[in-house]
């Protein structure tokens, strides 16, 4: 009761104290799932996280980022369950959730009290672009994404204030893309920049300060509270976070897609194609007939995708052609 | 907000019985009333659509819901032999970012998904009641069919939505 008191204030502003990507995924939906917005009105989640990549509800994480290098660079991998791209999240990006009854959902007014709160805080300029990012001299500090449901919607948004560029650079890295057909929703790339750089020495925690006493000015009597997501406060948020986690959610999610494999063969250039559904190869083969050897190919059938399948399909297909 | 839907589905129940009393009354002429009735677009307060022929309804959303998405870029629609209740999420369309969920205005099993929609997510755009439909389930309660807005009473509902 403590953490919702519904009949006395009209807008509310939680502190996730947890930084993992999927505990923080499943406290948000929880929020979106079990607050009534028609009575609380609004709600704002400020929430952070340890290195991670996150893709958008009907992205391809093997084309959205550097898929098998992540393990090795301890960045995790998780998809959300708003749409649009890929973003990288470390302790240096402040992530914001404005949660809302769905008739109130309004981006453009959330990014104007981001942008209230940073000139007033900090004196930074920054101004929304025509994909309603925040960017700063055209370069995006803010990535914004959205879930509309019946009733509730939240927008989320990111805030560069001093992740670190090289390991983002390395972990959106993907060589894989140009070979994949796929109707995803595809990530577009931006040039991106930390608010450090125009304001040297400003903290994440300064921000988040600056952002909660904005949104306590908009809509009068937020109450902060800092709260960390177990089940005794929020039940069944860890029976969420599972979903989260799960190779079904974050991979069998994933829409369908094919991988081409070129190889030149005397005056030919022969295309081979693997194609992945819900995690599965679904289907193997080479686009010209007399190629179409579908013995060697009936071994990846029904494998999960996976690095050692991928250099597998192209290695067989490199020694494949014998006329 | 809530008494003026309740006040425009029973209208139209009002209207459907009219029409089932018409049908007893003559006799050829109804035939094509039935047809016609059962052919006739029904939509919710949320902006979906079911237009339903024998126990068959084909799910869209309409073209009010399309124009406020936006660009749908992507359609993640419900799985064939799913057994959806009213009101249930079942799907997702993706424009601008935002993931909207899609909803459907009646109970069933879905028989059939729209996979040139799947294909071609902005066909929900160009012809959100023709070739943009997304789904079609056998119907499993009927009755359901009476809450909802034939498509005047729809447009008289958009109306009042403006003025908030």
């Amino acid at each position: 009761m403590r953490l919702f008191p519904h009949n006395v204030a009209k807008s509310l502003i939680y502190h996730s104290k947890c930084t993992d990507i999927f505990t923080n995924l499943a406290l948000e939906d929880w929020f979106y799932k079990h607050l009534d917005f028609s009575v609380i009105q609004k709600a704002l989640m400020v929430w952070r996280n340890e290195p991670c990549v996150v893709i958008g509800r009907h992205q391809n994480p093997w084309i959205e980022c550097n898929f098998f290098t992540l393990p090795n660079m301890g960045v995790k991998l998780a998809r959300r369950n708003s749409g649009g791209g890929t973003v990288y999240h470390d302790l240096g990006n402040l992530n914001l959730t404005f949660f809302t009854d769905r008739n109130q959902y309004n981006r453009k007014h959330n990014l104007e009290l981001i942008i209230r709160a940073l000139k007033k805080s900090f004196n930074i300029d920054s101004e929304i672009n025509h994909r309603e990012d925040l960017c700063i001299n055209n370069c995006k500090i803010s990535g914004t994404a959205s879930k509309l449901g019946r009733t509730s919607a939240y927008h989320h948004c990111t805030l560069l204030v001093n992740a670190n560029k090289d390991n983002m650079k390395l972990a959106l890295k993907n060589d894989l893309k140009e070979n994949i057909k796929t109707n995803a929703t595809v990530s577009i790339r931006s040039e991106i920049m930390n608010l450090n750089e125009i304001c040297p020495g400003i903290t994440v925690e300064q921000v988040m300060k600056a952002l909660m006493q904005e949104y306590n000015e908009t809509f009068q009597e937020s109450k902060v509270h800092v709260v960390e997501p177990i089940d005794e406060q929020f039940p069944g948020v860890t029976e969420i976070k599972k979903t989260f986690l799960s190779q079904v959610w974050r991979f069998e999610k994933t829409p369908k897609f094919t991988i081409f494999h070129s190889v030149r063969d005397k005056e030919q250039e022969l295309r081979y194609f693997l194609t992945i559904e819900r995690g599965k190869v679904v289907n193997a083969g080479c686009e010209s007939d007399e190629f179409n050897n579908k013995d060697i190919f009936l071994q990846f059938l029904d494998m999960p995708f996976s690095q050692e399948v991928l250099n597998d399909f192209q290695t067989v297909t490199f020694v494949q052609p014998t006329k | 907000m809530v008494v003026v839907p309740r006040a425009f589905s029973s209208l139209s129940r009002r209207f459907l019985q009219n029409c089932q009393i018409l049908n007893k009354k003559s006799g050829l002429r109804s035939v094509h009333t039935t047809l016609r009735l059962c052919t006739e677009r029904l939509f919710t307060e949320k902006h979906e659509w079911v237009q339903v022929d024998g126990k068959i309804g084909t799910v869209g959303i309409s073209h009010y819901a399309q124009e406020a998405l936006g660009d749908v870029v992507y359609a993640q629609l419900p799985e064939v032999g799913t057994e959806i209740q009213q009101k249930d999420e079942c799907g997702a369309l993706e424009s601008v970012k935002a993931a909207s969920e899609i909803y459907s205005p009646v109970s069933g099993k879905v028989v059939e998904k729209n996979v040139a929609v799947e294909e071609s997510p902005s066909l929900i755009n160009t012809s959100c009641y023709e070739k943009g439909w997304l789904f079609k389930l056998e119907l499993s309660n009927e009755s359901e069919l009476q809450e909802l807005m034939n498509e005047t009473k729809y447009k008289e509902y958009l109306k009042t939505q403006e003025d908030h």
